[in-house]
């Protein structure tokens, strides 16, 4: 069986070393590119984000790379945004100044009150509305936060929520693109785990 | 629920680990590449890599010892400090695998990058660190001059600003010591508008679970103690029998 191959998508900001050395210990081939035609080809393309909402959009746009997300969206392809990346899914965000976003998840993108930042390690749990545990994630689960901005919590795409305060969304899904407010590849074996899953589905 | 955080701090001197000793001493440990090894391994909740004495020698960020390390696929999270001085420097040290940044003597020569630096990488990834002195607590410290100032009036003007996610306040005198945290810092706490990483002299586990318990303290950073024994880390943490901590990691493969 071949190997699966993932597409970070490169926008110029931020650390995509870490994403990419956990995918390739997984047995990914993994590619970091803002070149479309290489976008094309992987199986699974990951959306990472370290930085400010407005800036990664306009890096986005600048490079076409928003209609490229939509359209491979709306084709059914497997996509992953983490942290700001599934941030940059919902329809606007409020940091700085309101900005449109892509629009692939439903809700906006709001601050913690006071502007207070979720930093450490949190557990998720299913959404109250589901019964089907999607990703297959364990419930002794911990994986590793570091966000001001959160999505909306009453999102119909929300699948799994974690707690700060207040209940907020951890996991977002529409179709086969799924946003994670996490870091997965700084999430040890649970990261490591549920990274290994999203890969491995996006080939089968 | 948000746990609190056991972070392991790695001190590094011209690319050696070392033991820290009151910032002015230092025994040698080993490679980084085995230690940072280890402390994935172990599943700490965070490592704290500190490239000492960079400031002083006007060096910035250590990028040889994060290219060294850039390769070893480490799945935790991963804090730099070290030399930085600019928000060039603080995205390239992110850019090659830290997720957040320490800024010290900064904080001290040139507050006014600290805004910059915000904007470039997010303020979440920004901690301030400062040195205290436990013989005369509230003291100030910078550890690139010597230098001690009459309060920290300056440090809370920078807070009130948002600029800082955490402040790592270090105890001087106890740093490198063992079972010699100064409780006389405590009433400073209320003064802080930011979440706390204590560090220094924090090696007794009624201790470190007692500060875990305050709301205001989201991480205690101990250093010289994981050095000398295999488990260090995750016998300290059972120790500590803190629910608000994440439970001791095993790993069965070597």
């Amino acid at each position: 069986m071949r190997s699966p191959s993932v597409g970070i998508i490169d926008l110029g900001i931020g650390n995509h070393h870490s994403v990419k050395k956990a995918c390739q210990s997984l047995g990914a081939r993994v590619f970091v590119s803002h070149d479309q035609h290489i976008l094309d080809r992987v199986d699974l393309l990951i959306l990472p984000g370290v930085g400010s909402f407005p800036h990664a959009l306009h890096a986005l746009r600048e490079r076409s790379l928003d209609t490229f997300i939509l359209g491979a969206h709306n084709d059914s392809r497997h996509i992953l945004g983490i942290c700001l990346g599934m941030q940059l899914l919902a329809e606007y965000s409020e940091e700085e100044t309101h900005t449109p976003g892509l629009s692939i998840l439903s809700g906006g993108v709001h601050s913690f009150p006071h502007f207070s930042t979720h930093i450490g390690w949190n557990s998720v749990y299913l959404n109250d509305n589901l019964t089907r545990n999607s990703l297959a994630l364990d419930d002794n689960s911990f994986f590793y936060f570091n966000h001001s901005f959160f999505l909306t919590p009453s999102s119909p795409d929300v699948s799994h929520f974690s707690s700060f305060g207040q209940s907020f969304p951890a996991i977002a899904q529409n179709g086969n693109t799924v946003g994670i407010q996490f870091h997965p590849e700084k999430s040890q074996s649970d990261g490591r785990k549920l990274l290994s899953f999203l890969i491995d589905r996006s080939i089968s | 629920m948000i746990k609190k955080r056991l972070s392991a701090v790695v001190n590094v001197l011209d690319g050696l680990v070392v033991q820290s000793l009151g910032f002015n001493s230092y025994l040698p440990i080993g490679d980084p590449q085995y230690v940072l090894l280890n402390l994935d391994r172990w599943h700490v909740d965070e490592i704290i890599l500190q490239s000492i004495s960079r400031s002083r020698k006007a060096l910035g960020p250590d990028f040889d010892l994060l290219n060294s390390i850039s390769d070893l696929q480490l799945s935790t999270p991963l804090i730099y400090g070290g030399g930085i001085r600019s928000p060039i420097d603080a995205d390239s040290v992110i850019s090659l695998g830290a997720d957040r940044i320490i800024v010290g003597n900064l904080l001290y020569s040139d507050p006014y990058q600290l805004s910059s630096i915000v904007k470039h990488v997010g303020k979440q990834a920004v901690i301030g660190s400062v040195p205290f002195s436990s013989i005369i607590p509230f003291i100030p410290i910078n550890y690139v001059s010597k230098r001690s100032y009459p309060n920290f009036n300056f440090l809370s003007e920078l807070l009130d600003l948002g600029l800082l996610s955490e402040l790592l306040l270090i105890d001087y005198n106890a740093e490198g010591y063992s079972a010699n945290w100064n409780d006389l810092f405590s009433p400073m706490f209320p003064s802080f508008s930011v979440p706390l990483i204590l560090f220094g002299g924090l090696t007794s586990p009624p201790d470190i679970s007692r500060l875990l318990s305050l709301d205001i303290v989201s991480a205690v950073a101990i250093g010289n103690m994981l050095s000398y024994k295999e488990h260090a880390y995750q016998n300290l943490k059972r120790s500590i029998e803190s629910p608000s901590l994440r439970p001791s990691f095993y790993s069965s493969v070597l």
